[in-house]
């Protein structure tokens, strides 16, 4: 990306390191002033069901108090923390909130740090599970990564850390060199707050790490979620909901350059179904079998598989030949991942 | 390949990630992403409220769009100028109108007997104060009694430029008690009282920005800020908009009282947002310190829409669809008659600075 390249990725990991770690002495240093009634963290409302929610109850929302005025020296909260309940995110961020309701999100706390002209926002969003709250982190991961638990990353202004129920973003608009020291301070001091730390998806796992771009696995349940990060097709044709788990990767090895989706579905019929559906938005043709393979305008190369309970899916493949190649590596993947964890394979 | 079947008669056709390939390999730049020959005119769904029917078009001369550009309106950090900012407003309006002067030009929208209400955008990416400030110091000038104007967006707004700048800088600009917005209500139809009850002109004044769930969030997609009762699965709510990605978002300005009172639309392209939104990834935030005028707003979205794609192009070094794509703007003219999408059909009249115009 030619715009992409920031300021500390220049500096490099290195510098990442040092200024993390000199902010978290800085900040334990500092003189903590008592945290004004008002900017305690809210208690959390209950979480009401909607149509999104799965049938399975969620757990309780975990507590997080967000960093207090100069937590991090200088920097002073606006006003109390807000705090929005799943129905509620709307109110803060619009159409955005479809990000987080396409995953089991629970709350969100949000506060506002000001010293002089320059403002820096921390958004703390817990999940029923550290899987969704990774999977939302995982949308978008560029830049070095700080050494912040359970794992962070940061470009330009916006720092985005992963810990266990728990996706938290730390941006400035327009940051300058302080502003981006306070701002990981602030990232790492939340993180801080997080107790618990959790554990990712095992379906990452079910795509090759082989040729993988570094971070480019996405983990998601809907099609809100894959239009955004691969639009594919306007209408759900591939029948995501809340209870299919999705893995998106990037590759980039000679002949195997390609993006590569898998989907698991409860069950072997709904594979099926989709299978038939997408082939038909996609590639304008009538499944024949388990497998399509086709050309693009681009000309590039797609394909998709079912295989048991998942469904595989290879874009922008060079050949038909590499889509097939890939297909089946993604298929002899699968299985040995299906025998290695123990999950029963679902031959429909 | 078997060949597609296309749209049936009235129907708008479900779009992939080919079919930005299919219109756009050998052509970027030179149209709408995703424009064109899917779209077909049709009266709305039966199970749909019939908000409001596109009256019959009469022959009209090429829809006229002005884009101003100034590479002092903003610093690095996306702070405007108001006196940069507020000249780049002159320049498109006096454009816009052909009259001789920015007061002329603006009473061709707004005279003293008018309540204006001005749209604007307080989350995420609030529009910039310079640009409400000059829209706001015109209309006086124009006649328009200064407190008989109200700057606002969902339930917040403000008359008073204390109160405006309140409502578009808070927190960074802390106002004393009585500078603070006021409350602003919802009717019955769960639409701004403003709207329905105040104002007799309306100027829209959206930012510029891709947005998660209908590809761009502009000047259709701002009026979602003057309706309530709404969320994003269309649960139970007066304006069902959500799906396909927002592909009926023109209801919204299809609201009679919206389609009758909105006679300019500002769009504040000063920092737009090229991916993401509404809410903010800083890294793609983009200093393209322009100004976007229209009384057409499904032509001031399609140029939109064309500068956001090529900024995308350019960010990318290869295509990258919006996505998802912008279906709403298309739809907004074949099935609610809010305008023309075409770029063929509008007048897109560019001045300033040129470096980066992408369109």
């Amino acid at each position: 990306m030619s715009e992409a390249t920031s300021k500390l990725a220049r500096r490099g990991a290195a510098w990442l390191l040092a200024a993390t770690v000199a902010l978290a002495l800085a900040a334990c240093q500092a003189q903590q002033e008592p945290t004004p009634p008002g900017a305690e963290a809210t208690q959390v409302p209950a979480v009401v069901a909607d149509d999104r929610t799965p049938e399975k109850p969620m757990p309780e929302p975990e507590q997080i108090e967000l960093p207090g005025d100069n937590a991090v020296p200088g920097w002073k909260t606006t006003g109390p923390v807000a705090t929005y309940a799943r129905e509620k995110l709307s109110d803060y961020i619009n159409g955005g909130a479809a990000r987080y309701l396409a995953y089991q999100f629970q709350v969100a706390h949000v506060q506002r740090y000001v010293q002089g002209e320059d403002l820096i926002t921390v958004e703390a969003y817990g999940f029923a599970s550290s899987e969704d709250a990774f999977g939302v982190y995982s949308e978008e991961r560029g830049g070095p990564a700080p050494e912040i638990q359970q794992e962070a990353n940061y470009g330009d202004g916006l720092l985005q850390v992963w810990k266990g129920r728990w996706y938290v973003r730390v941006t400035a608009e327009a940051p300058s060199d302080e502003t981006e020291l306070a701002l990981l301070g602030l990232g790492l001091l939340t993180s801080q707050k997080i107790a618990k730390t959790g554990q990712k998806p095992r379906l990452l796992k079910f795509l090759s790490e082989q040729n993988l771009r570094p971070n480019s696995l996405v983990y998601f349940h809907q099609q809100v979620t894959l239009n955004h990060v691969y639009f594919l097709t306007e209408k759900n044709s591939l029948h995501l909901g809340t209870d299919s788990n999705a893995v998106l990767g990037e590759y980039v090895g000679p002949g195997t350059k390609s993006i590569r989706i898998l989907i698991e579905y409860p069950k072997a019929d709904q594979t099926k179904a989709a299978l038939a559906d997408f082939v038909k938005a996609y590639f304008e043709a009538e499944a024949q079998g388990e497998r399509y393979v086709g050309a693009t305008e681009l000309g590039d190369h797609a394909g998709v598989q079912r295989q048991g309970k998942y469904l595989l899916l290879c874009f922008e493949a060079k050949t038909e030949a590499n889509v097939r190649a890939i297909l089946d590596g993604m298929s002899d993947h699968v299985l040995k991942m299906i025998e290695g964890t123990g999950v029963a394979p679902d031959a429909g | 390949m078997p060949a597609s079947e296309g749209p049936k008669a009235g129907q708008v056709k479900s779009l992939t990630r080919r079919d930005f390939f299919r219109r756009t390999a050998g052509a970027l730049g030179t149209s709408v992403a995703l424009s064109g020959a899917a779209c077909a005119r049709q009266e709305p769904p039966a199970a749909q409220p019939r908000l409001a029917q596109a009256p019959p078009r009469p022959a009209a001369p090429a829809t006229k769009v002005v884009l101003v550009r100034d590479q002092a309106a903003t610093g690095d950090s996306g702070a405007a100028s108001e006196d940069v900012v507020g000249g780049m407003l002159d320049q498109a309006m006096l454009a816009l109108t052909g009259k001789p002067t920015v007061a002329e030009a603006w009473r061709q929208f707004v005279s003293r007997d008018d309540f204006l209400g001005i749209k604007a955008t307080v989350m995420m990416t609030p529009t910039h104060f310079a640009v409400v400030k000059r829209i706001v110091e015109c209309a006086r000038q124009a006649g328009a009694m200064a407190d008989r104007i109200i700057v606002w967006d969902r339930n917040v707004g403000g008359s008073s430029l204390a109160q405006i700048r309140n409502l578009l800088e808070t927190p960074r600009w802390q106002a004393a008690a009585q500078e603070q917005p006021f409350e602003v209500a919802f009717d019955g139809r769960s639409i701004s009282s403003v709207v329905t009850q105040k104002a007799t002109v309306l100027i829209n004044v959206p930012g510029l920005k891709s947005h998660w769930l209908s590809g761009l969030g502009c000047a259709l997609k701002n009026w979602a800020g003057a309706v309530t009762n709404i969320n994003v699965q269309d649960q139970n709510v007066t304006f069902a908009f959500h799906a396909d990605s927002c592909a009926r978002l023109g209801m919204l300005s299809a609201i009679p009282e919206i389609r009758q009172k909105q006679k300019l639309i500002i769009v504040d392209a000063l920092r737009p947002l090229l991916h993401g939104g509404p809410q903010v990834d800083p890294k793609y935030l983009w200093n393209y310190r322009g100004l976007i005028v229209g009384t057409d707003p499904v032509a001031v979205d399609a140029v939109c829409l064309q500068i956001l794609q090529a900024k995308r192009n350019e960010y990318q070094g290869k295509p990258w669809p919006v996505q998802p794509p912008a279906k709403h703007v298309l739809v907004a003219e074949a099935e609610f008659g809010l305008g023309t999408a075409d770029l063929n059909k509008i007048e897109i009249v560019k001045l300033g600075w040129e470096e980066g115009r992408l369109i």
